[in-house]
Parts: C-alpha cells; structure tokens; sequence
C-alpha cells in the first residue's frame, strides 16, 4: 500500500529533499574518485608500458635490435604513416599516467599525504623528460585544460623548464615532515622510501642538465651534482616490478605479452660485446644477454637487412630476443623474461652521465673514476659474476687511467648499459653526438634511408597520430608537422 | 505538517476508500443477476444512415446505469432495459442519438456521419484522450488490429509505411532481432534517438542490450539482441499514437525528445464474457543474397593456393562441381502463434486477460525465438467520482542468434569454396573439419551456428496502476504508477574448435541484466466555459527512476569441450565486470488551453525537468511550447460547402532538452590488471560543466477533409534545430582522455511530411481505402561540437574504412589543398558516410602509383556518401467485398546511399561477380603521382595491370566504390486477406460468436537497385549510439519473406 501510495505523494515533499533525491549521479560499478594508494600501480605499469612500447621502434633507430625481415621502415629511420605506432608515450603522458598523477595530488594535498604529492609529481617530471625528448614540442600550458579543445603546442625548451620546476616542487614536498607518512601502500618500486624517491628526481634532473651538453650555458658541475645526489648504487634503481601471471600484469618484453616476436639482436650490439670493437675482449655480458645460433655462433641483424637465414633448420638463424628459433618459448631471457623488472632509470646511466660531464669539464679524474662505477655496476645489474666482472674490468676493453680514457669509451659503454630498456636515453646520446662513428665506433647505418627522409638522420617521433593527426592537426601545421620529413627535424635540445 | 504524516494521512484515507470499493463491488457481483432480472430485453440492429450498412462495434448505454454494451458483426445489439429508460447510441465519427424507451421489444437505429472530424478522439499525453481538432501538432493513430493482422512478432516492423516521418530499420532478418526506429531523424548526434515508448500512460524501457557492458566490451556488431518495445505482444494493443516531434516532450518530458511511441492497450467490455482465440502459423524463406562468383580457384595471382581462402587463382574448369551451399545451410523458418483471451465485466467492473505464445525458428540452422505473454487488465469504477484501471503484464522471452558480421555464418557461408560441400563440417571422428591449417580460417557456417551459441532469457513484468479521480464536474485528477522490470540471462559459448575460440581455447561469456522502471505521474486539470469560450487548466508532475545492472563474466580454457557453464572454465582466466546505472527524472508541467467555440484552440505549455545525471547548477531547465489550432471550416463561410467538410490550420513552436548518460560529470576511473592492480582513469572524459543538449523547433500544418470526408489530407513541414549536442568526441589526448565529453554542435532537421487518405469506393457491400504518406526530410550540420570536421560512430565501423559520420559543411577549411570535388555526398549532412576515397590531383583527377599502377588512396575520413533517403512513401491500400477484406501496404523509398560492406568483402576475396574476365589487362584512369601530378601537363597513366596475375588489384579500390549511390526501393511490405464468416452461418452452431480467417504475408516482392541482399538492413545492434547504422550492410542477412494464416473466433 505504502509503495503504491508513495509515488502519488512525492510532489509534496519536493522543495526539502530534492538535492538528496538527485544526488545518485556517481558510479557505483567504478569509482570516480580514488586515493594514490590506488593509483599508484596503475601509473607505474604505464610508465612502463609507453617506454617499452616505443623503445621497440626506437630500439630499431639506435640499432638495439632490427626486424626479422628486410626493409622495414623503422630499420631504415622512417615511420609508419596514418598509425599510432610509436605514440604510446604521448598516450600514457597525457592519457593513461596523465591526469591521475592530478588526482594523487589533490588528495594528498587535501589530506596532508606529502610523500604521494611528491611521488606523482617526481613521476610528472619524469614523463615530461622523456616524451619530450621523444617528440620535442609539447602541448604544455594548455595541457588537461578544462572545456579546451584544440591545444597549442610549446617549445621544448618550456619543457625543459618544466621539468626542473615540477622537481623542485617535488623535492619541497618530499622533505615536509609533521604528517603521518603512507606511501609504502601503493609504492610497489620504493616501498615508500622518501629518500630514494628524491634520488629519483636527481636521476631524471642529472639527465635533463645532460642533455643540454650542446648548448653554451652546459653546466658540467650542475650535472655531477645532481648525480651525487641521485643514486648510490643499483639499490636506488627505478626497477618497475612485474607479476608475470598473466598476460595483464607480465613484462611488456615477455613471451607472455608477445611484443617482441620478430625482432632479433642487432649485429651492432653483438660486434661490442664479442670482441670486434674492443679488441678481442668478449664481454662476459654476452651470453647473459643474448642467445647463439644453433652452431654456437653469437650473431645479429645488419640494419635493414633483416635475417637472410631465417629459414627453419638453418644452423646459422639468429634466435629471437627470448632465445628461440621463430617460435615463442614458454619462458623468456634475462630483461625479456615475463616477470623481469622493467628499468626506468639505473644507478650505471648516472655515472657514465657524470663520467661525460667531467670529462668535458676535463676532470678526467673524477670521469675516469665515474666511468669505472659505471661499468663495474652495469656489469653487475646484468648479473655477472664477481670474478667476471673484476676480469672483464681489468682487461683491454677498459682504459686504464683518466688520460687513457675517451668520450666514446664513455658513451660505448653507456650503449651497453642501457641496452633494450634505456633505448630512448641511447637515442638522446646518438642525437647529441649526430649518430658519430667516431663515438659510436664500428656503427654501420643503412644504405637506403626511408624516402620520406631525404638523407637524413631521424631526430623525433610525429607526435600520436589519432590524436595529434587526426584531431589536432591545425596546430601541427603551425610547427610544421605535416611536411613529410618533419621527423628528420632536429630537437632544440641537440642544437648548440 | 511534515511528509510523513501527509503519507500517513492519505495512506489510512485510502486505506477505508479501497476497503469501501471492495465491498462495493462485492455487492455489485453478488446483485448482478437480481439486477438484470427486473428488465426486459431489448434488440435491435444499428446502421449507417448514409448506406444502411450495419455498424459493428457502436456503444449502447443505459443512461445513468453504466449498464450497456456494443454491436455485433451483423451491427445488432440486444440489453434489457425498463421503460422509462434512455439508451444511448454512440460512435466515433457519428452524432450520438438518446432514445427513450417506452414499450419496444425492437428498435433499429441509423447514426448519421458527422460531417467534420471534429469528435475524433485521440490518445495524446499521459493517457489522456483529447479531441483531435484542437492538437497543434501532427498526430498519426495505427490501429491495433492493422498491425496484428501483419503477423510479426515485433510490431515496431510493422509500423513503417503506416506513420509519415517515421523510419523504421531491423537489424537483420534473423528471428528475434532489434529494431531500430527514428522520428523526423536524428535529434541526438551521439545520444539515444529512440522514440520514447510508453504503454497506458506510462513510459516503459525500449533498451537493446549495450556489448559494451561485456567483459569482452564488445562494440555492437557481432551479435544482436531484441529490443525490449518488441516484448508487447501485438494482439494486446488496441491502438498506437505516433508524437512525432518535440512537442512529445512537452508532454512526456525529456526522454521523449526523440518523439513518443504511445501505445493503448485493450480493455475488457462489460457486457456477457467473451472467450476468443486466434492462431497464425507462418512460414519464412530467404530469397535474397548477395552475388557471389564462382569461376576462380583459391590463390594469388592466377596460381592456385590451397592455403589460403582468397580466390586469386586459376579459373576452374567448366567441368568442376558446384555445390549450393547457400541452399544447404537455409532452412526454411516456421512460426506459431497463439492467443487466447477472455473478457467479461459487469457495471463498474471489467476485465481482460490474455495469453499469448510465440514460437518461431528462424531461416538460420539454431536460430529460433519463443515467447509467451500473460496481460490481465481490469477497470473498475468505485463511485461516479473515482475509478481505477489497472493491468499486470508478464512476458517470458528466449532467444537463439547466431554470431553475425565478420564472425558470422553469411560471411564464411560466401567465402566457403564453391567447389567444396559446406555441409560436410565435421571429419568422421566427429571434430571440426578444416579447410585450410590457419589463423586467417573461418568457421564453416553450419559448424559456427552449431558449435557457438548465443543465448538470451528474458523475463519481464510490468505493472500499472492509476486512478482517475472527478472530485467535480470542473476538475479531474489522474494518478499512475507502473513498474517496469526485466532480468536477462544471457550466454555465449565460442567452442575451443571454433576459430574464433581456439586461442581461448573455448570461451564462456555471461551476463545478468537487471533492469527496474518504476514511474508514476499525477494529472489534474480544471475546466470552465466562459460563454464561447472553454478553457482549460492542467498542472502535473512526474517521476522517472531507472535501475540498471549488468553482472557478467567470461571465461576461458573449458575443461569439456562442449559443456556450457562458466564453472567449465579454467578460474584463473575468469573476469567479471559490473555495470550499474541508475537514474531519475522529476518533471513539472503546466498547461493552458483555450477554445473559442470550436473555431480557435490556443495552448501554452511549461515544463521543467530535473535529471540526476546533469550537475546539480545545470540539472533543473524548463522548456516551453505553443499552439494555435484554427478550424476554418467552422467559419460561415464554410457551412454549406461541398467540397471541404472540415479544414484545418495548426502552427506549434517548442523547445526541448536532453540529458546525459549517467556519471560523466567526473571521469570514471576502470579497475587495472597490471601489476599491483589499481585504478586508472577510463577512455572517457567528463566535463563538469555539463548543459542539457537543446531543440527548438517549430510545426506548422493543415488538416482537411473533402467531399464528405472522401479525401482527406495532412499536411506538416518541421524545423527543428538542435544544439548543445553531448558527444563524446574523440580529440587530441592533450584533453587528458581518448575522448572528451563535449556540449556543442548545432544541426538541424527540416522537412514535411503528408498523409493523404481516399475513399475511392464506399458501398456496403464494397469499400476501398487509400492511405498515404510521405515523408522527407533532411539534416544540415552547422558545426560538430570541439569545433572538429568529423564526428563518428565507432560501432558503425563495420569492414573497411567506412563509418557512420556526420560531416560540418565548409570541410574545405579543415583540408587545405585536397580536392573535395568528389566528397560532396554526405557533406554536412549527419546522416553522412566517412571513409577513404581516391586521392586526387588539384584537377580532380585520381592519382596513380607509378611504381605498381594501382591508384594511390586517401587515407582522410571524407564524406563518400549520404544516408538519408530523398523521400519514403507508405501506400497502404484496404479493400472490403463483402466479407472479404484485402488490404497491402507499400513500402516506397527514393534515394539514400548505402555502403556495401559485402560486396567490398567478396571483392577483396575474389569472389565478387565485378571483372569476371581477369585475363584482360586494365589501365587505371588517372595521373602518376610522380611529383608532376599538380602541374599542367600531369603524366596520364597507361601501367597496365592484369587482374589475373595482380591480386593487389583487388585491395586497391577505396571504400569509396562500395558506397551505392541514390538506392530506391518499392517493398510490398504487408498483405493480408481476412474473411468473416457470416454470422448466417455461425448462428447455426451456437457456440462461436464471430470467426474470421486470414491469409497473410510480408515482405513478399522487393524491387531495388541495390546490389546486394537487403538495404534495409545493418550489421549493428538498435543500441548503437547516435544516428545509428542504417545504410551499413555487411555480413547480415536480408528480411525472409513469409507467409501465415490462421483463424480468430470468438466465443
């Protein structure tokens, strides 16, 4: 009766209950507003996920690694027109690491949860840094604005600027005390551990300092700085970790996720750890790293070449990344291993960071003593032995004093370390030092670049293409991204 | 005074009311035969002064008593009356006649036909009936038994042709399939266009169910569900309403801003009992598929590949089998169909209670539909002041549909080699055969309907109440309260051997729709004459609450290959997802109409609505309409006129709004399965600033009737332009999400409709009717919200680049330099198709590659074609012999383009019948692209290609040429011959009361242009967004023709 009755008396009570009555309009089945905590997760995947996704293509412009077959056009400095293919970075910065980092924000603003302000700002200026070092201009001040549709595009030096601001802002929240301190739930890569998310902040600033070393206000003391307050040792990495059960939470490099299947090793990398560059030292990195043909043989692709024996049964076909022969094994190697942590940033890319810059200060000292840390943990995150690594650092391959040691010892070296999941830092360096065979000693680049090229080296990525292209292509006219070779344009951090 | 008590109040108050009624009517039923006993019987037959034809179905009452009844087939009537009494002799159409009654035992009526139309009643707002003349708008009423006598299961189909500016599109010809329904065209470029149904008074939920509510997220293609308005039982409605414009909203509030779908219901008859039962039995063929070929081998370039299932090989020799495989996987479909009913009532009380069972198998091996309905509706008087109807419906619905679209059987069916037995799907040891050891392979038709299953169960009820309260001759008060609510249960299976299982190795995915509508609304409306004048007051409310719940979950890996439960799945591979909306609306409104004699009739309306899913500063707007009726045939001048007996002027101007799906003020943030889990923000933005969108439009119109009501015209043009459009808009990503939730865009609908009805021949014994309307309209986009050249609907996207857009006019400014020369179809239209086109040089000629000689495409999203049709036309024609009634509908359609998704598919294969002699070379029409293609002198290609031996010539003609420009149609839609067996010889068995039998088909002839199956049919589901799909055919197949019969008799 009452429920037969209520509806015909609902009007009289209109003026009092009515807000409450309306008031239904959040999501039961998803939450629309949620705490870091929760959100943090998510965000570190997504770091992951834009930085592998690209580093497969740019892995292919730094000759990581090459297609399995010929001519394609990464391999040869090109791009793939009309596709997102290279934008994942753009998606996850603006996108799906985007505006959450906000809502960390205002939480922990509001609630006096310092440590998780600090954290996703420190993870904004990281995202910063490396999608810009990607696709140089950047919509910046009209970023995430409200009601805005069309955005405007800021020069990368704004970005630059950015960086540094973000991370002073975060630097000042870190060191807030008085509050009671949560970040360890959520934080699955530093547990909460303040101290070392700040050495994270000067990681990703001895990194933006670095890539100026073209330009005459290049502070080589600033650099060193922010690297002896970055990392220790690789206890301070960037280490994203993975579950690896499925295919949801595996490594973007694992057999699980099937990313990697028709890219094998490039015949570069192989030439500097098997004893055709550094005279006759194998690297005891090498098998750790890569896998043999079937007759023994360690070999990889010549740019553009592809596998010309990539027939099966063919003793001389070059193994996948995950070891087998045109087939996807159940388990994976090394960082392409389906529970592998993803490295955002390692304690040996700071000190060849800090070994370049005293070198160009002329502090071969001080480089040299850098150069050697750099090196002796590279091999250590790898996972060689003690024994190994001592015998590989005492051996030709490594200068053997300051004076002995050259920029392209520095920066080979770097190559080495950074090998798969640091392929856009390598790329930032080969830009810096024009793809330099003098620094990248032994490089061979293809004979026949992408047309669109016109002869030239690939300095940037199109930024995304179903959302720049497609949606905000008016804008991109003005920085003119629309001409054919708008990708063989230098970025302003390269230029002097 | 607070609520509580009010409630308490009027509960207690009600409480002894009801209680009073109860005993009442106990009474009433107990005294109903002492009653009668003092009266003596009376008979008589009633006919038509004009012709003498006896007049079936006039009302005989009692003055006074509420005791009457109606007139049989023969027009007689018998009641008992006592002298002294007054009957009462009405009919719709005819002057009512009082007689007093002395001492006859016989008495024969004739009702004289009102000249005008001016007592036309018709069912507008709320449930009320209002008198015909004095509507602003255009109006149209289709009969219950004209749709029943169609025979469809879902009678939606069966209102196209019969309601100008009404355009209906089934999904598919396969039982139980969705229909989709727009009025006057899109008002929403990304929201709900559906019509608001509303059943006695009270809206109820028309939902086709949303893919995206599956775990898999599916966008609307792959599979198709009914949509809920096709739950009514057909034999249940007396009579459908069509509102076509904003004015629906201003009666109905917003979701009826899309026009209104107002469906009366039957109600029993007092009067002796009455039992009646009627059956169909109906047979369904397919007849129409796409042409296929069948003279080339599988292979590329002229040599043969066994591996592969595109047919770019060698010809076959003439000697090689051919198999129909089409014929073997068609079967013909059967349906039955039973009614069983029976009313009755005594004064104050009736009643009607009807079965109903549906069972029909489709033309697809596994497809069939079932459904069974129980409706009890009662009305009962309690005082002379109050009275109260009430009905209680249930509806039980199972439906089997097979897997459509690319997965589907058509699409397998025609690439399946001819030279090869379909129907030989499985090896002798009982697993799948396999053509061909791929990934690219698909399922063999009959193994897919087989092996996959897709099942939905529905269970619905519905409930309505109201009562309708005069607490004075001057005021009226009218309460309803209904409950709509429905579960789902559906299933789809994908075998492990099925290609589109493998890699799950078998996939189970289920769901579990809850849906409740509970709404009610409260009407009072005061009248008082002033000398010439009638005026009217009605004050109202209404209160809309939706609950909608989806569970579902899927799972992989089954453990037994064929055992349908989600238990069967590995747990580890199991995910779920929950779906909730929820939802509610409250509206005032207030009404002013004033008459002057039965001249001039002028009404302003005011509504304000508040909806939960607007943020609360934009979540109250009001909207109001206007009208000016004027009869001018009531003016002197007009009296004596032989030609026009009744003539009309109408003009409405209205406004409306539209609210927004649920929860998009705030982003919503979707559960990770990355590391750690979490949360991270959904695709979709939210905009806190979220305006309801906005229609303004106006009607104006004329109404006539000619030579005593011999011809009788309709005539509306409408405007209506609607802006503020909510769309999610895909956008550059700098807006932080995929797409953005936009308020803007303006586009407009203009157009007229006409309905024209003759009576060419009106004899007693012969009659014939001409019906006709016309409808045409057109959509002009001004701009698109986030001010962007194209807006889309991803769903639509169906095979190739080709999409359902909606195009701003000057796309010139957004592409500077491209010759749009060739894009003009579809350019600023909303009904418009997107897709890749031929790239061309500045003179308009298409450019060639130099280095294969194969044309070069633009890969731009342009407008290659327009949807929207020039005009329809709906003839329907009734013809009455004595009594043999024939009576067809027409369905006439000019104009509208159509993208063949098929035809591209079999074109692409191989298998299209296009360039059937591959051996001769062809030489593109066009330039190269060899850097002097914009200069005077471009070099004219002359690269021949031989399609035998370049297969790449297949892929190389964009979506453009696939686009089949200005497709008409003349679709005999319905036929039906109905014969009444005489009540001469029915009063000879005693038993039956009346009894007719009927013959009837649809869609038995289709004349077309279109090349392929069926253009009015579309690969989505009726729950895609915005304009919808119609015009996108591809891999669904065309509408069966049927034919059934049957019986109706009344007990």
């Amino acid at each position: 009766m009452k429920r037969i009755l209520y509806p015909f008396a609902f009007l009289l009570f209109l003026g009092s209950s009515c807000e409450s009555y309306f008031d239904i309009n959040q999501d039961p089945s998803n939450p629309q507003v949620a705490e870091g905590f929760a959100l943090l997760p998510p965000i570190f995947a997504q770091m992951v996920r834009g930085d592998a996704w690209d580093a497969r293509y740019i892995g292919q412009y730094v000759q990581y690694w090459g297609w399995v077959s010929a001519g394609n056009a990464w391999d040869r400095q090109g791009f793939a027109p009309g596709s997102d293919a290279c934008g994942e970075k753009w998606r996850s910065h603006y996108w799906s690491i985007g505006t959450n980092i906000d809502l960390i924000i205002t939480d922990g603003v509001t609630n006096n949860k310092w440590d998780y302000v600090g954290a996703a700002k420190a993870v904004r200026a990281w995202s910063w840094q490396s999608t810009t070092d990607l696709h140089g201009e950047m919509i910046l001040k009209q970023a995430w604005e409200p009601n805005r549709y069309v955005f405007d595009y800021d020069p990368q030096q704004d970005v630059y600027a950015e960086v540094v601001r973000l991370s002073t802002e975060a630097l000042a929240d870190l060191d807030k005390t008085g509050y009671s301190a949560s970040l360890s739930r959520g934080d699955i890569v530093y547990k909460g551990d303040v101290s070392k998310w700040k050495k994270f902040i000067y990681a990703n600033l001895a990194r933006n300092a670095i890539h100026l070393s073209n330009k005459s206000g290049f502070s080589a003391d600033k650099v060193i700085e922010y690297v002896d307050k970055a990392f220790q040792n690789n206890a301070d990495n960037f280490l994203v970790p993975h579950a690896g059960s499925n295919s949801g939470d595996g490594n973007f490099y694992g057999p699980l996720r099937n990313n990697m299947g028709s890219f094998v090793q490039s015949s570069y990398i192989i030439s500097l750890l098997d004893g055709t560059t550094f005279t006759g030292v194998k690297d005891p990195r090498l098998p750790i790293m890569f896998t043999a043909s079937p007759d023994g043989v360690f070999r990889g692709v010549a740019p553009a070449s592809g596998d010309p024996n990539n027939i099966a049964g063919r003793t001389n076909r070059i193994p996948n990344l995950w070891g087998g022969l045109g087939v996807i094994p159940a388990t994976g190697k090394w960082i392409f291993n389906d529970n592998a942590p993803h490295a955002i940033l390692i304690y040996p890319e700071l000190q060849f960071i800090k070994a370049e810059a005293a070198f160009k200060k002329g502090d071969k000292t001080l480089a040299y003593n850098a150069f050697r840390l750099g090196v002796s943990s590279a091999l250590d995150f790898v996972g060689v032995s003690a024994a190994n690594r001592d015998a590989y650092l005492a051996s030709a391959a490594i200068p053997k004093s300051g004076n002995d040691l050259t920029l392209s010892d520095i920066m080979l070296q770097k190559y080495i370390a950074l090998y798969g999941q640091g392929a856009l830092e390598t790329w930032v360096d080969m830009r810096r030092y024009n793809y330099s065979n003098e620094i990248y000693k032994g490089i061979s680049f293809p004979t026949s670049l992408y047309p669109d090229n016109s002869g030239k080296f690939v300095q940037r990525v199109r930024p995304r293409f179903n959302s720049e292209y497609v949606w905000n292509l008016a804008t991109l006219r003005g920085i003119g991204a629309d001409l054919p070779d708008y990708h063989t344009k230098q970025l302003w951090f390269v230029q002097p | 005074m607070g609520f509580t008590y009010l409630l308490t109040h009027i509960h207690i108050r009600m409480k002894i009311t009801l209680l009073k009624a109860f005993v009442f009517l106990l009474f009433v039923f107990l005294q109903q035969n002492g009653l009668t006993a003092q009266n003596r019987a009376l008979k008589g037959t009633i006919t038509d002064a004009d012709d003498s034809s006896p007049m079936i179905g006039v009302t005989v009452l009692v003055v006074g008593t509420g005791i009457g009844t109606v007139t049989d087939l023969d027009g007689t009537y018998a009641i008992q009356v006592a002298t002294g009494q007054t009957l009462r002799y009405s009919y719709t159409g005819y002057k009512p006649k009082e007689i007093k009654i002395t001492n006859e035992t016989l008495l024969d009526v004739q009702l004289i036909a009102e000249a005008t139309a001016l007592g036309e009643i018709v069912v507008t707002a709320l449930g009320i009936k209002e008198e015909k003349k004095k509507l602003a708008y255009s109006i149209q009423e289709v009969k219950g038994e004209a749709l029943q006598n169609t025979g469809r299961d879902n009678f939606i189909v069966s209102l196209q042709g019969r309601v100008a500016g009404l355009n209906m599109t089934p999904t598919s010809g396969q039982a139980g399939s969705s229909v989709a329904v727009q009025l006057r065209g899109p008002s929403s470029i990304d929201g709900n266009n559906q019509p608001l149904f509303v059943v006695d008074g009270l809206p109820i939920d028309n939902r086709t169910f949303n893919q995206g509510a599956l775990v898999s997220d599916q966008a609307n293609r792959a599979n198709d569900y009914q949509n809920r308005a096709g739950d009514i039982n057909p034999a249940d409605i007396e009579s459908v309403t069509v509102l076509k414009g904003p004015e629906a909203a201003a009666l109905y509030g917003i979701d009826a801003s899309s026009g209104a779908i107002i469906i009366t219901t039957k109600k029993g008859s007092t009067g002796k009992g009455k039992i009646s039962y009627d059956n169909l039995f109906r047979n369904e063929h397919l007849y129409r598929f796409p042409e296929y070929n069948s003279d080339y081998a599988r292979g590329f370039n002229g040599s043969a590949d066994p591996t592969t299932s595109f047919f770019f090989g060698p010809k076959l020799p003439a000697s090689t089998p051919k198999y129909d495989n089409i014929d073997a996987f068609f079967r013909d479909g059967f349906t039955q169909t039973h009614n069983l009913g029976f009313e009755g009532g005594t004064t104050g009380l009736s009643y009607r209670l009807s079965t109903a069972y549906t069972d029909q198998k489709g033309v697809v091996p596994t497809n069939d539909f079932n459904r069974i309905s129980v409706r009890l509706s009662t009305t009962a008087k309690i005082s002379d002041k109050l009275s109260t109807s009430s009905s209680l419906n249930f509806v039980n619905s199972n439906t089997t549909a097979p897997q459509r679209g690319a997965n589907g059987y058509l699409i397998s069916l025609l690439s399946w080699p001819f030279y090869d037995d379909a129907s030989v799907f499985l090896n002798p040891d009982g697993t799948r055969r396999q053509l061909i050891q791929s990934t690219t392979e698909q399922d063999n038709p009959l193994f897919n309907v087989y092996a996959n299953k897709n099942q939905t169960r529905n269970k619905r009820t519905i409930g309505n109440f109201s009562v309708l309260y005069d607490p004075f001759k001057w005021l009226n008060v009218t309460g309803r309260f209904g409950i709509d609510a429905y579960s789902t249960i559906g299933n789809t299976l994908l075998n492990p051997a099925s290609i589109y299982g493998i890699t799950g190795k078998g996939v189970i995915e289920s769901y579990n729709e809850n849906s409740i509508l509970m709404n009610s609304n409260i009407l009072a409306t005061a009248k008082k004459s002033f000398g010439d004048f009638k005026a009217s007051l009605t004050f109202g409310g209404s209160l809309d609450d939706r609950n909608y719940e989806v569970t579902s979950i899927r799972g992989e890996k089954m453990y037994i290959p064929d055992y349908n439960s989600i238990n069967n799945t590995d747990p580890t591979t199991q995910r779920s997802k929950l779906t909730i909306t929820r939802q509610r609306l409250l509206s005032l409104l207030g009404t002013f109409d004033l008459g002057y004699k039965d001249i001039l009739f002028f009404n302003v309306r005011g509504r304000n609505d508040w909806s939960s899913t607007l943020p609360s500063a934009n979540r109250s707007f009001f909207y109001p309409s206007t009208g000016l009726s004027f009869i001018f045939s009531e003016l002197p001048l007009f009296n004596n006129s032989k030609i026009i007996s009744y003539g009309k002027l109408r003009a409405t101007l209205s406004q409306t709004g539209k609210d927004a799906p649920p929860y998009k003020i705030l982003p919503a943030l979707a559960p990770q399965t990355t590391t750690g889990g979490g949360f991270a923000f959904g695709f979709f933005g939210g905009n806190p600033d979220l305006k309801p969108e906005r229609t303004q439009g106006y009607e104006f119109g004329t109404e006539l009737k000619l030579f005593k009501n011999k011809i009788g015209i309709d005539f509306a043009y409408f405007k209506n332009s609607r802006f503020d459009q909510i769309v999610s808009q895909r956008l550059s990503y700098g807006t932080g999400f995929i797409f953005g939730l936009v308020n803007g865009g303006t586009f407009s609908n203009q157009g007229f409709e006409v309905q024209l009805s003759l009576s060419p021949i009106k004899k007693e014994k012969v009659q014939w009717d001409i019906l006709l309307n016309f409808t045409t309209f057109t959509t002009t986009v001004d701009n698109l919200p986030a001010d962007q050249a194209e807006f889309y609907n991803s769903d639509t996207w169906l095979f190739g680049n080709a999409r359902a857009s909606a195009f701003v006019s000057d796309l010139a400014r957004f592409y500077p330099g491209v010759n749009l020369d060739y894009n003009q179809r579809g350019l600023g239209s909303a009904t418009a198709i997107g897709g890749y086109s031929y790239l061309r040089n500045t003179k308009g000629d298409i450019l060639i590659n130099p280095s294969n000689g194969l044309p070069v495409v633009n890969t731009n999203f342009l407008p290659i074609g327009d949807r929207n049709p020039d005009f329809t036309i709906g003839l329907t024609n009734e013809f009455r012999i004595g009594e043999f009634t024939l009576s067809f509908l027409l369905d006439i359609r000019k104009g509208g383009d159509v993208f063949n998704g098929t035809e591209r598919f079999l074109f692409q294969r191989g298998l299209s019948t296009h360039l059937l002699d591959r051996t001769q070379p062809y030489v593109f029409n066009g330039v190269l692209r060899d850097g002097r293609e914009n200069t005077e002198s471009p070099t004219k290609n002359t690269i021949q290609v031989t399609p035998l031996t370049r297969s790449d010539f297949f892929s190389a003609a964009p979506e453009s040429d696939f686009v089949e420009e200005d497709i008409n149609w003349i679709r005999l839609r319905d036929v039906s011959i109905n014969y009444n067996i005489p009540s001469s010889v029915l009063k000879g068995s005693k038993l039956f009361k009346s009894a007719k039998v009927f013959v009837s088909g649809t869609d038995l002839w289709l004349l077309t242009n279109y090349s392929g199956a069926d253009p009015n049919v579309n690969g989505n589901s009726a729950t895609t967004r915005g304009v919808g799909a119609f015009g996108f055919d591809f891999g669904t197949i065309s509408l069966p023709r049927t034919l059934s019969g049957g019986i109706r008799i009344t007990l």
